[in-house]
C-alpha cells in the first residue's frame, strides 16, 4: 500500500486560490515588518551606545573642572 | 533687637565659609564647560531620537501582530475550505504494540487555568506535529 495518492475535490477552487495568494502576500508583508523592527532595534542600540559615550565624556569634563577649581595651588 | 543680632551672627558665620579660588588661566575651563554643555545637548537630542525610535517600534509591533492574526485567520479559512479526508488504516504506518501501563492515580484536578493566546498556538502546533509524525 505504502503512500497512496489521495485526490480531493475542491469546490469553488477560485476562493482557495485567492486565499493562498492573500496568505503569500501577508507573509511577505510580515517579513518586511520584521526587517524594519530589526533595523529599528539596531538603531536604538547604537543611539544608546552614543548616549553612553557622550555621558562618559561629560563626566570626564566635569571631573576636570572640579579638579581645576579645588586644586590647593588655586586657593 | 534679638532678631537683628541673629542675622549679624549668620552673616559672620557665612563670611567664615567663603573662600576664593584663583583661576590663572580660565580659558580651558570655559572651553570644558562649553564642551560639556554641548555634549549634554547632544545627549538630549539623542534621547528625543530614541523616543521616536521606540514609538516606531511599537507601531511596527502592532502592525506585526495584526499581520500574524490575519495569517492565522486565513489559515483557518483555508482549513475549513478544504475537505476532511478519512485516510484508510492500511495507508497509515503499522501500529507498534502498545505496552499496557498500570493506571496512575491522578490527583484531583483543579479548575483548568484560562488558556492564553500562546497556549492555544502551542496546542495547535502539537496537533500539527502529531499529524506530521504520522506521515513520517
Amino acid at each position: 500500500m505504502g503512500q497512496m495518492p489521495v485526490f480531493i475535490k475542491i469546490k469553488e477552487s477560485g476562493n482557495i486560490g485567492e486565499l493562498i495568494n492573500y496568505l503569500k502576500n501577508k507573509v511577505e508583508e510580515t517579513k518586511t515588518t520584521l526587517e524594519s523592527l530589526k533595523l529599528l532595534s539596531y538603531k536604538e542600540s547604537s543611539k544608546i551606545g552614543e548616549w553612553k559615550s557622550n555621558l562618559r565624556y561629560v563626566n570626564e569634563k566635569i571631573d576636570g573642572i572640579s579638579n581645576s577649581l579645588l586644586e590647593p595651588e588655586s586657593i | 533687637m534679638a532678631k537683628a543680632k541673629k542675622t549679624k551672627k549668620n552673616l559672620q558665620k557665612d563670611k567664615k565659609e567663603e573662600f576664593f579660588v584663583a583661576l590663572n588661566n580660565c580659558e580651558p575651563i570655559r572651553v570644558e564647560l562649553l564642551e560639556s554643555t554641548k555634549m549634554i545637548l547632544e545627549s538630549m537630542k539623542i534621547f528625543q531620537e530614541l523616543k521616536g525610535i521606540r514609538i516606531r517600534k511599537i507601531e511596527e509591533k502592532n502592525k506585526l501582530r495584526k499581520q500574524i492574526r490575519a495569517i492565522s485567520s486565513t489559515m483557518s479559512r483555508i482549513k475549513s475550505e478544504l475537505p476532511v479526508i478519512n485516510i484508510p488504516e492500511e495507508a497509515v504506518s503499522p501500529k507498534l504494540p502498545i505496552k499496557e501501563t498500570p493506571p496512575v492515580e491522578q490527583p484531583k484536578k483543579e479548575a483548568p487555568p484560562q488558556k492564553t493566546e500562546l497556549d492555544r498556538i502551542e496546542d495547535e502546533l502539537r496537533e500539527i506535529e502529531g499529524k506530521l509524525s504520522g506521515f513520517n
